[in-house]
């Protein structure tokens, strides 16, 4: 505050000076000292005594204001250290400064704090009043620039906070003041140019950093920028004083006053990163095709293994950026690999071979992995047959199927200073993974296709016709068999063509049958017609079943059809066969049934016709009382009657024994002399009514024979009673036995009738009568004679007849020697 | 039989015929039982101890067979003799009843009641 002017100015200049200070807008002060200060003391004690003896002692409002007061009253008395912050080294500065000048500062900022403790930055302007070497008094003027400082305190910030920005960012910074063609570079900016933070760049050294096939367009475009004040941003290389290549980019405007230009602008970054990045991207991109086109190329040559070989060595050759390169594929005895195709330098070594370990492709081979050399002619493993200065570095990658090495795809650099990079090797072994899958799949192929040859091999010489679907249903395959039997062609029966070859009655069927049990993968087996080349339809038994890969993937049907017509007639033959059995089964069952029926009707009908026999039998034998001899007669008749009853009811019967087998001969020994002698005089009585005679001609001696007695006498009873019928009355039957080399034989002639030829071929059938004069007299169930041949027959004998119609028949019974 | 009539069981499940033997037989002298099937003449056994019995073999409830098998006769009653006497011709039947201790088979149609006695006196010596 003006004391100066409170003090000198009195008079007319008084009210003038208390109206400027009061209206002035700066503060002014007045400090004084309780003590006054010796100015002889050092600075810093000079500083402390300030603090501590001087104090506020006139002040105008203004100044008041500036500390946050509403009147002066407050701040007079006011300690110094009340107003400056003490421990501020700035107000420290200040106050240094203000002793060190002489006690005369001016436009010196202070750093204050005003009554809120709002802190206020203050220009200073003062006076000190020095007195026989001591400090009394200061007074001066101070402006707010609170606000100012603030604003610069914030831009200061903010300018570190984009230069701590910049640099975490890493981007360079620089300012190109056109007027004064002042360039600044930020440390960063100098970094990423390779430069120290002490080399001073100006407009020429820039030139020159800037890689020469890039400076041209930089120059342009910021010359661009400053005609326009438009913004660029452009990607150039620059060189580093130790000659490295690095990738900037740089982005920036021009700010134009009045369309000239003032300053120019520019943040750079270093974009080596994502150049590499983008740079491996486009690589592996081109590597990605490379395979791709190679999988492609080589799917193409399946059929040649040397064309795939090829043409993989050739993708990885220009892969690599070389045309030297080589296949090894590993022996057929897992002992060797050896070089199946190469090109460029190693074109001569076609068929050379390593062993596991050796050179470069052993290794790879050893350690499945692979393998890159920088320097081959000092590396350890360089082989003999590769003098030194022929190859530069080598890279092999193992070619491997199931983890087992299968081959070595090798390249070289003829070049000294180029190799194979990591990339390279990395491309390199996917390429050589999908070679593996190739030549993998190339294997099973040319296997497929040998199985395939051998199976047509087979299939065309097998005896039968064969046939091979693929997993849609359609025929892909007919072996000649099949195609010489329909005497068509491949291409008629493939797909659904073998239709046509097939019966129509069987196709639908046919087609049902394969169609489901193709649907549920089951083996089937069904029989069809097929038009043979000379269109007769001939059976064939068709069998099918699903095939599978050897990995179990389902690939279709294979069938075999076998001619069956020769067997489908046998097997007609056999049906009839079985049908004649069945028949005759049939029949023997009702001829059983017959015979039963027959067997117990006898039975039935014999037990009324016994009864019958005893009432009239005792009647006529005296039970009943007497009767009459006519009563007698008349009984007789009826008994007779029934006697006959009986004997064709015994018929049946004894037919119907011998007929169902269940006659059991009890042979003996017996004298065939007596038994004959024995059945005549039986006989006799019978044959004197009708007044014939029998007569015997038998050797004197014992002629015997192992027989059913009962049975052949019975036999003999009828021959003879037979004789006797069918002869007219005093005719002669003349009984013969003779013996003969291996048999005996009876012989029975009557004089009879005789029997025609064709009823002598009918005389032993069952139930057969010869109409002649005597039969309807004699009567007769026609079994007799049937029966008696069948027993004849159960002795291993004969039953013989010979006739001669009117003249007589003659019955032979032949029967084997004791 | 002047002294004591021999005893004769008739098993005959046919009433007729039953009636004409018993008529027969018991004119001959002896004394007659009857029986309808086989288990009527195994209740009859011992009481009549029969010294013949005529057997019919095809009988309902118990046939000749079964009666044989029952009646134990060799060993019951050894002296009793047995007529099977039946229109069977069923010869393995027939066998059996020799087995079972029949002593004489005969056709019952081939018989006249004459032959009939003459049969039984034969197997009663």
């Amino acid at each position: 505050m003006s004391t100066r002017t409170v003090n000198q100015a009195t008079g007319n200049n008084e009210e003038r000076y208390q109206a400027f200070i009061k209206n002035s807008q700066e503060g002014i002060w007045l400090v004084e000292v309780d003590r006054p200060i010796p100015t002889h003391l050092p600075v810093s004690k000079q500083i402390a005594l300030m603090y501590k003896h001087a104090y506020l002692a006139d002040a105008n409002l203004a100044m008041a204001r500036m500390y946050g007061f509403r009147s002066v009253k407050p701040l007079i008395g006011l300690r110094l250290g009340d107003l400056l912050i003490e421990s501020d080294p700035q107000n420290t500065a200040y106050l240094t400064a203000f002793v060190k000048a002489g006690y005369r500062l001016s436009g010196v900022e202070s750093h204050e704090v005003d009554r809120h403790g709002q802190p206020k930055y203050f220009r200073n302007s003062l006076t000190g009043s020095v007195e026989n070497g001591l400090l009394i008094r200061a007074w001066g003027t101070q402006a707010d620039v609170t606000e100012q400082r603030q604003t610069e305190i914030a831009l200061r910030q903010s300018e570190e906070r984009l230069s701590v920005a910049l640099k975490a960012a890493s981007m360079g910074l620089w300012v190109w003041d056109v007027r004064k063609d002042e360039l600044y570079w930020s440390d960063e900016l100098k970094r990423m140019f390779g430069l120290r933070v002490s080399d001073i760049v100006n407009f020429k050294k820039y030139s020159e950093l800037i890689h020469p096939d890039d400076w041209p367009d930089s120059q342009a475009v910021i010359k661009h920028s400053m005609k326009t004040g438009e913004f660029y941003s452009r990607e150039h290389r620059c060189m580093w004083p130790d000659g490295s290549v690095h990738w900037l980019l740089a982005q920036g405007r021009a700010i134009l006053k009045d369309g000239e230009p003032v300053r120019v602008l520019g943040i750079t970054v270093n974009i080596d990163e994502r150049k590499h990045t983008e740079e491996l991207l486009r690589q592996q991109n081109d590597y990605l095709e490379t395979l791709h086109d190679t999988a492609l190329e080589i799917s193409k040559g399946l059929h040649n293994s040397r064309e795939v070989l090829r043409t993989i060595l050739n993708r990885a050759a220009g892969m690599a950026g070389t045309r030297d390169g080589y296949i090894y594929l590993m022996d057929e005895d897992r002992q060797h690999l050896t070089v199946e195709i190469a090109t460029g330098i190693f074109k001569k070594h076609i068929g050379h071979q390593i062993r596991k370990g050796e050179g470069l492709a052993g290794r790879v081979w050893k350690n499945k992995k692979p393998l890159a050399i920088k320097d081959y002619d000092n590396w350890a493993g360089r082989q003999a047959s590769f003098p030194k200065g022929v190859l530069g570095a080598g890279v092999g990658i193992p070619l491997s199927v199931d983890g087992t090495v299968i081959g070595v795809i090798a390249l070289g650099h003829h070049q000294k200073g180029l190799f194979f990079q990591r990339r390279e090797v990395q491309a390199l072994t996917r390429l050589a993974e999908l070679a593996s899958i190739v030549l993998k799949n190339l294997r099973l192929y040319q296997q497929s296709q040998e199985r395939e040859e051998r199976f047509r091999t087979m299939a065309d010489n097998a005896p039968v016709m064969i046939w091979v679907a693929d997993t849609t249903k359609a025929c892909t395959y007919f072996n000649k068999g099949w195609l010489e039997f329909t005497g068509r062609r491949l291409a008629q029966e493939i797909g659904s063509g073998w239709e046509r070859s097939i019966h129509p009655a069987d196709l639908k069927q046919c087609k049902q049958l394969y169609e489901t049990a193709f649907d549920q993968r089951l083996p089937f087996s069904q029989e069809y017609r097929v038009r043979r080349h000379d269109g007769k339809y001939q059976w064939v038994l068709d069998k099918g079943a699903p095939s599978y890969g050897p990995h179990g993937d389902f690939q279709g049907y294979i069938g075999s059809c076998i001619d069956i017509e020769d067997l489908k007639q046998a097997e007609a033959l056999k049906l009839s066969n079985v049908s004649l059995r069945t028949q005759r089964a049939q029949l023997v069952a009702l001829n059983k049934s017959k015979d039963e029926f027959i067997s117990l009707a006898s039975h039935q009908l014999r037990t009324p016709a016994t009864g019958v026999k005893q009432y009239i039998g005792m009647l006529l034998q005296g039970y009943g009382g007497s009767l009459t001899k006519d009563q007698l007669q008349l009984l007789k008749t009826a008994y007779e009657s029934n006697e006959r009853q009986l004997t064709i009811v015994d018929d049946l019967l004894r037919v119907a024994h011998v007929d169902s087998g269940k006659v059991i001969l009890k042979k003996q020994k017996i004298n065939l002399v007596s038994l004959l002698r024995d059945v005549i005089r039986e006989q006799t009585a019978t044959f004197r009514q009708r007044r014939q005679t029998i007569v015997l001609e038998a050797p004197k001696q014992a002629v015997t024979a192992q027989v059913d007695t009962g049975k052949i006498r019975m036999v003999l009873e009828n021959l003879l009673d037979n004789a006797s019928k069918y002869s007219p009355e005093g005719r002669n039957v003349t009984v013969t036995l003779a013996v003969n080399a291996h048999d005996v034989s009876i012989l029975i002639a009557d004089q009879g009738v005789g029997i025609g030829g064709n009823d002598l071929s009918k005389l032993f059938q069952k139930f057969s009568r010869v109409n002649n004069p005597l039969s309807t007299l004699v009567g007769g169930t026609g079994i007799g004679l049937y029966w008696a041949k069948k027993i004849v027959d159960l002795h291993d004998g004969q039953l013989l007849v010979t006739s001669k119609l009117h003249k007589g028949t003659t019955f032979t019974i032949q029967l084997p020697k004791a | 039989m002047k002294t004591k009539p021999k005893v004769i069981l008739i098993v005959e499940d046919e009433a007729i015929l039953r009636a004409a033997y018993k008529s027969i037989l018991a004119q001959e002298g002896y004394q007659v039982h009857e029986a309808a099937d086989g288990q009527q003449a195994l209740d009859l056994l011992p009481r009549t101890k029969p010294d013949l019995i005529v057997l019919d073999i095809l009988m309902p409830k118990m046939d000749g067979l079964a009666f044989l098998q029952n009646a134990q006769l060799l060993k019951n009653y050894p002296h009793t003799q047995v007529l099977a006497f039946s229109n069977l011709s069923d010869q393995r039947k027939l066998e059996k009843t020799k087995a079972l201790g029949a002593h004489k088979h005969v056709l019952k149609s081939s018989l006249s009641p004459k032959q009939l006695v003459d049969t039984i006196e034969q197997l009663l010596q």
